[in-house]
């Protein structure tokens, strides 16, 4: 199974020039290159195949700066920097649209410590897990109607049934269905090109992905009646008491995977774990981390 | 700078329209040297509109616990002691929870020196499932039991403070305190065991799974530590 991660840097360019800046959620610059780093080395500890998809600024930082093994770069992300940075997971919907052999895209803020079940890495569509109950997603699409952004026709479709306000988490996502991450990669494509116009308005960033990426993939497999296996079930991570936003899955007997995902990043105790965690089993690359930042 | 330590403050005044008297007493203090904290931290509480508000338990309780943060926070040269002892827990922590999981029984342990148990008779610390403090929920609302750890780390955030805190259940504060001195795992859960009025071997086993499941995320959190 191929891993694939993507990284275009325009979005974090932008956010040292800002008052707070905003390094993929983490509160500085060292835990940003500390989770890429720990993230890189825990799939590669189980994958032999780790490809990056990024731009020149990333090839330099994550190759030539942080030394990460991915085993093949493909530096191609400079090609969409018409786009403005807050459309952040363009990168991603852009690697997904390379790939011709099955694949599993991860965040650069999801960790591993032991491999995916082959359920999971032979199906056709794949995602972390089902947010069944998540009310961000009727507020992306509140938002987005509120600044007037074109909506697909097939969102409008899939929320006219109100218990659909959901969507599949992409921490990682990927699959055997390259054909249908074709389509959803040209009509997520679309929907950035149709409102390029109106991104001058103050729109949430994050919010605005969630509807261009998770909430369009889950209304185009509906739409297609594809089936979507997910990395765990919402609700068996509720009767396990699971937060998937916790470095202590890495010690449970079951589900050793973390995504650091969302407004969860800053807070102080998430970049200390992750840097307990390099310290233990990558302190080399901990101070090459230290080493560079201080530079 | 004042500002930076009394987040809490600054909402529960705010909330009740009090933040007047923050501004104009933090204002004071800064123009203090040595003592402004102390000063600024003692005027508020002692504010005559806060003594006679309706809810000034609730606010001194805040003022006396971000107070108390405050003062826990250590020096550049403190921080580079506790990052020595942090290295070889990180590492023994790891081996406990791998490789020696069940062997943990067998084991003595102790509460981290830089770690603080504090009581209070409210709910003040961050709410992680909504990202933000919500003291307001306390207001006109009885005194009740609530548990947290202050964990001085070897990390200063953007405010030059390195405690994180945590919440704790009233379980798993009992628990803690048992090991302010040393004390094996074994004694840890008949002390434990012995506050319930368990009758079936049914329910002693889901004591014990409980208490382990605690000792486990302690030694991950490195409340507990292994004896130097």
């Amino acid at each position: 199974m191929k891993i694939v991660h993507s990284l275009w840097t325009k979005p974090f360019k932008k956010a040292l020039h800002e008052k707070q800046p905003n390094y993929g959620g983490w509160p500085s610059k060292s835990f940003l290159y500390m989770s890429w780093a720990l993230s890189c080395l825990q799939f590669r500890k189980f994958y032999d195949n780790v490809e990056l998809v990024t731009d020149a600024a990333g090839y330099e930082l994550l190759i030539e700066k942080l030394k990460l093994p991915y085993t093949n770069v493909q530096v191609v992300l400079d090609a969409i920097n018409h786009y403005p940075e807050k459309l952040w997971a363009a990168g991603k919907l852009y690697a997904y649209q390379l790939q011709d052999t099955p694949f599993v895209h991860a965040d650069g803020d999801v960790f591993i410590w032991e491999k995916f079940t082959p359920t999971l890495e032979n199906s056709s569509l794949l995602a972390q897990h089902f947010d069944a109950t998540n009310g961000h997603y009727k507020h992306s699409l509140e938002e987005a109607e509120k600044f007037g952004f074109h909506i697909p026709e097939v969102i409008q479709e899939y929320v006219k049934d109100d218990s659909n306000f959901s969507g599949h988490s992409a921490g990682i996502i990927g699959g055997s269905d390259l054909e249908f991450f074709q389509k959803f990669c040209h009509a997520s494509f679309k929907v950035m090109d149709e409102n390029i116009d109106k991104y001058h308005v103050d729109f949430k960033a994050t919010s605005y992905a969630l509807l261009y990426e998770q909430f369009l993939f889950s209304a185009l497999a509906r739409q297609d009646q594809k089936q979507v296996t997910c990395l765990i079930d919402d609700n068996l991570l509720s009767e396990l008491h699971i937060n998937i936003s916790d470095f202590n899955n890495k010690y449970r007997e079951r589900f050793k995977y973390a995504h650091m995902a969302g407004f969860q990043k800053k807070r102080p105790q998430y970049g200390y774990e992750l840097r307990n965690q390099l310290q233990v089993d990558y302190p080399e690359h901990l101070e090459l981390i230290q080493r560079i930042i201080h530079d | 700078m004042i500002e930076a330590y009394f987040p809490r403050t600054i909402e529960i005044l705010k909330a009740l329209k009090l933040i007047s008297i923050f501004e104009e007493l933090s204002a004071v203090a800064a123009t203090r040297d040595d003592d402004a904290f102390v000063f600024f931290a003692e005027s508020l509480s002692t504010h005559e509109i806060i003594l006679h508000h309706e809810s000034s338990d609730l606010i001194r309780e805040i003022i006396s616990i971000e107070f108390d943060k405050y003062m826990l926070r250590d020096t550049s040269e403190k921080v580079v002691e506790i990052a020595q002892k942090e290295r070889i827990w990180n590492t023994e922590r790891e081996v406990l929870l791998t490789t020696q999981k069940d062997l943990l029984k067998e084991l003595d342990f102790v509460m981290n020196p830089f770690v603080t148990i504090y009581m209070s008779d409210y709910k003040i610390i961050w709410d992680v499932t909504k990202d933000e403090f919500m003291l307001k929920d306390n207001i006109g609302q009885p005194e009740s039991e609530h548990y947290y750890v202050f964990q001085q780390i070897d990390l200063f955030d953007p405010n030059q403070s390195n405690i994180l805190e945590f919440p704790l259940t009233q379980y798993e504060c009992y628990i803690l305190q048992l090991f302010k001195e040393l004390l094996g795992f074994q004694e840890a859960l008949s002390a434990f065991k012995n506050i319930f009025n368990y009758e079936t071997a049914e329910e002693q086993q889901v004591i014990e799974t409980n208490f382990r499941d605690i000792i486990n995320y302690f030694i991950y959190k490195k409340f507990l530590v292994r004896p130097e």
